[in-house]
């Protein structure tokens, strides 16, 4: 019974490791301020009480919640992403899950938009660098403030 | 301002989006709405204005066209600016030596007028004329009617190219409106062509659609000095905005003693400053903005003039603007096209058997019009053409009945490479014919029309490599030429009728040539996370070649007519300079200094003394600067102290030229804001603390300064 038991305990250890999101930390709150700015210079612009969803491990929920004060914003998955404005997404294969027309896929590693799967991902050490991937954005209908296109870093 | 950090309480230009439409690509549309605004331009001001805020019922989600400075600034944490390459570009990753001043530190320095503001700035040297009226100069070569600084407003020319000088006065613009002034040091003719050949000073506005911004304010201190302003900005239902400014300013000369009666009775009158604004911007369509801009202003003060003279200015000036910017499959578009106007009258110490002053006065007209497009060829590489027209005017003196200037034609074109992560390169050239005209009812003199028949080619040039070998260090090599076009005055020809041979002509001369600045530089920028902070370091050397100036010796033979020219090419003149900056922050104290080196040698082909310019001389060899602020909560402080090593520079009045000696010598400003609650603060500033009177200048001495501002914000 013991030996099952500890079984059962390692188990589920190793299926809550294996369900966890590999990469990157999840964002802090001056990353999540800035994708939350960053976001302001999309179109379509989002309405008011707009959908958000933050994966796990992507970015504190609450956060994000301060952050996008307007939004509906809310703990899932990528699965549950259909018609959200943004996902807040951990990794690549989530934000590939997420993708769809009109939503903004916010990665938490700069990786995600350099493999072409999240719209946007920031930097803010040493400095705030944004990162957008141009074939992201483009598969999700995305476009940019033409201004704000010329001072980031495209993918 | 009403500025917020997130997507849905975001500031008036998301405001102006509806948040659920549709976003339709309108290229057809756009066309046609573009058509219908040039006819608009045709209408009044006024009508325009209703005729595009009618236009604005029908709404759709828009993009920016016009850079929105403050959320950019705000999403990157740092100043953002087109006055680098034209490209809107992060302070950090521009390619040229700049200074961006924000409105938060002007606000801090007490600072009432603009040349006070950009005095803090490493490289720059501001010589006080009086109470109302200074010279601005970048890196060296500064003097009365300084030609080589242009000067803008949102773009728009404000330098005076009649005498080719900045009267800084007459800048439509009230400080509290202000968001922030870029300093661009040396040549930028490249992307701004004519005159921006020491430098170029932007001064950005707040956006009257972006920006909600209102501030009325009152300030009274010594020699009885009287200012009053306002500035507020106006929403038209959701996509249309307006701001209108609008300021006067009485003061009194420092009562100090004169050096001779003429410039007694230049100086001893009371300086004033009016000024008015309209600026408006509207978004046609998701893609499309539209603006209008009118100004005016009058303004009348002591100063020095283009001779090292005494003298007495009365300017008038009015403006209109009108700019379309569209964001289009082709790129950014922006047209837009201006006209300025000035009624100048220079009174200066003559003595003749009417008096012991004279006269000039004439009027000038500048219109420009510019079509850019700014085009992102990949994620690396940017480009931006553009066109210009350009026709400089004035009218001849003393009897009008002749016009005379130029019509220049430019193309440019400006490559933004990013070559890698760490490497940045720029290049600009351009491109400008140059066609004198002179129309008028009597037949020049000396010059016959034939003279004014000249064409004239010239080319600059601006590039820029940033390598930024670690994330805290950035190196940056950067060389330009810029030109120094002729004024129109030295161009002009006023003489009615044929001059009896054996008379001196004194005449403007068509064939001077422009003026050519060359400089190469190279910097080193340091982020001291240690102190909050930044260290940089700049060497650099100048040439100029075709020094051009009023040489008043010189009698040359033209046409039979014995003839002093206004202009004339009179040799070149180099500099080699260094400037060394060092800033931080820490909690709740700011402080800044720089040093800054100049060494120039003049090439000059006349005798010296006999005409009223030693650059070698009267640049200050060194500047030292220094500030130091505290602020907590409600209470913020400056202090700023400069110090000038000595100067000599000509000054005349009723007596000739002559050499005249500044000595080494520090000054100190103060200023204390208090914000008594959110929407009312009071200041106090000083200026000249030190002594009671310091020669500033070759200008009459300088008395200490105090000032009181009372702001409410609207």
């Amino acid at each position: 019974m013991k030996s099952f038991n500890k079984t059962i305990v390692l188990a589920t250890l190793l299926l809550t490791a294996a369900t966890l999101p590999a990469g990157a930390a999840e964002m802090d709150a001056k990353q999540v301020t800035i994708a939350a700015k960053a976001l302001g210079f999309t179109t379509p612009k989002a309405s008011a009480g707009a959908k958000v969803v933050v994966t796990p491990g992507a970015a504190p929920v609450a956060t994000v919640q301060t952050a996008l004060s307007g939004a509906s914003v809310g703990a899932g998955d990528a699965g549950s992403a259909a018609g959200a404005f943004a996902v807040f997404v951990a990794s690549a294969d989530e934000a590939k899950k997420a993708n769809g027309k009109g939503t903004i896929t916010v990665g938490n590693d700069v990786a995600c938009v350099e493999a072409g799967a999240c719209v946007i991902a920031v930097e803010t050490t040493p400095k705030v660098t944004i990162y957008v991937s141009k074939a992201a954005a483009s598969a999700a209908g995305i476009d940019f403030d033409p201004n704000f296109k010329m001072m980031i870093t495209e993918k | 301002m009403c500025i917020t950090t997130n997507i849905f309480r975001m500031h008036d230009y998301q405001q102006i989006r509806n948040n659920d439409a549709e976003f339709p690509q309108l290229e057809s549309a756009n066309m046609k709405n573009l058509g219908n605004l040039m006819k608009l331009m045709k209408v009044t001001p006024s009508r325009l204005v209703m005729a595009v805020a009618a236009s604005m019922s029908i709404g759709h989600a828009a993009m920016a066209q016009s850079m929105d400075y403050g959320s950019l600034q705000e999403l990157f944490g740092e100043p953002v600016t087109t006055s680098a390459t034209g490209k809107p570009q992060r302070a950090s990753e521009s390619p040229a030596p700049m200074t961006i001043i924000g409105a938060e530190e002007i606000s801090r320095s007490g600072a009432r007028d603009i040349p006070d503001i950009l005095n803090r700035v490493a490289g720059i040297d501001v010589l006080a004329w009086g109470t109302g009226s200074s010279e601005v100069g970048v890196r060296g070569y500064n003097q009365g009617f300084n030609p080589r600084l242009l000067v803008l407003v949102n773009g728009r020319q404000v330098y005076l190219d009649l005498y080719g000088f900045t009267a800084w006065s007459t800048i439509p613009v009230q400080i509290s409106e202000i968001r922030q002034i870029e300093v661009v040091k040396g040549p930028q003719a490249a992307l701004f062509g004519f005159n921006a050949v020491s430098g170029v000073v932007n001064i950005i506005t707040y956006n009257p659609l972006y920006d909600d911004v209102g501030a009325a304010q009152v300030t009274v201190g010594s020699q009885a000095y009287r200012e009053a302003s306002m500035v507020k900005s106006l929403k038209l239902g959701e996509k249309v905005g307006v701001r209108i400014s609008a300021g006067a300013r009485d003061v009194d000369e420092y009562s100090v003693p004169s050096r001779d009666l003429g410039e007694r009775q230049l100086h001893d009158d009371r300086n004033l400053r009016r000024t008015a604004s309209i600026d408006s911007l509207a978004q046609l369509t998701p893609d499309i903005q539209a603006g209008f801009e009118a100004t005016w202003s009058r303004s009348d003060q002591f100063g020095i003039g283009a001779q090292q003279e005494a003298n007495r200015t009365i300017y008038e000036t009015h403006s209109l603007k009108g700019q379309v910017k569209a964001n289009t499959g082709w790129g950014l578009i922006d047209a837009s096209i201006y006209t300025n106007h000035l009624d100048f009258q220079l009174t200066y110490p003559s003595l003749s058997a009417t008096g012991i002053t004279s006269s000039f006065n004439t009027e000038a007209d500048t219109t420009v019009a510019q079509l850019q497009d700014l085009v992102q060829l990949s994620p690396s590489l940017t480009t931006r053409i553009a066109l210009e027209f350009r026709d400089n005017s004035m009218k001849s003196y003393p009897v009008r009945g002749a016009t005379s200037g130029y019509r220049n034609y430019a193309i440019s074109n400006m490559y933004d490479w990013k070559v890698s992560d760490t490497v940045n390169l720029t290049i600009a050239g351009r491109f400008d014919r140059t066609a004198l005209f002179r129309d008028g009812e009597f037949q020049p003199v000396p010059f016959t029309d034939a003279d004014y028949d000249r064409k004239m080619n010239n080319w600059s040039y601006n590039a820029g490599l940033v390598w930024k070998p670690t994330p805290t260090d950035s190196v940056q090599i950067t060389t330009g030429r810029g030109i120094q076009s002729p004024t129109m005055l030295e161009l002009s020809n006023g003489t009615v009728t044929a001059v009896r041979p054996g008379t001196v002509v004194i005449s403007g001369n068509p064939r001077v040539d422009p003026v050519i600045v060359t400089n190469y530089e190279v910097g080193y920028e340091r982020a001291l996370d240690a102190i909050g902070g930044i260290a940089r370091l700049s060497v650099f050397h100048q040439k100029t070649k075709d020094f051009k100036a009023f040489d008043l010796s010189g009698f040359q033979v033209i046409n039979g007519y014995p003839t002093i020219l206004l202009a004339n090419n009179l040799g070149d003149s180099k500099m080699w300079g260094l400037e060394a900056e060092l800033r931080g922050q820490m909690d709740k104290v700011r402080w800044g200094i720089s040093w800054t080196w100049l060494d120039v040698q003049d090439d000059f082909t006349f005798a010296p003394g006999t005409v009223p310019v030693n650059f070698e001389t009267s640049t200050p060899r060194n500047t030292v600067k220094g500030n130091l602020g505290w602020d907590n909560g409600r209470v913020s402080t400056d202090l700023f102290l400069i110090w000038k090593s000595s100067t000599e520079a000509y000054f005349q009045s009723l007596t000739p030229p002559t050499l005249m000696k500044v000595d080494p010598g520090l000054t100190a400003q103060l200023s204390v804001n208090y914000k008594v609650t959110d929407q009312f603060s009071l200041g106090l500033s000083g200026a000249n603390l030190l002594k009671e009177q310091t020669r500033l200048s070759v200008a009459p001495k300088a008395e200490r300064r105090l000032l009181g501002t009372m702001t409410l914000k609207l």
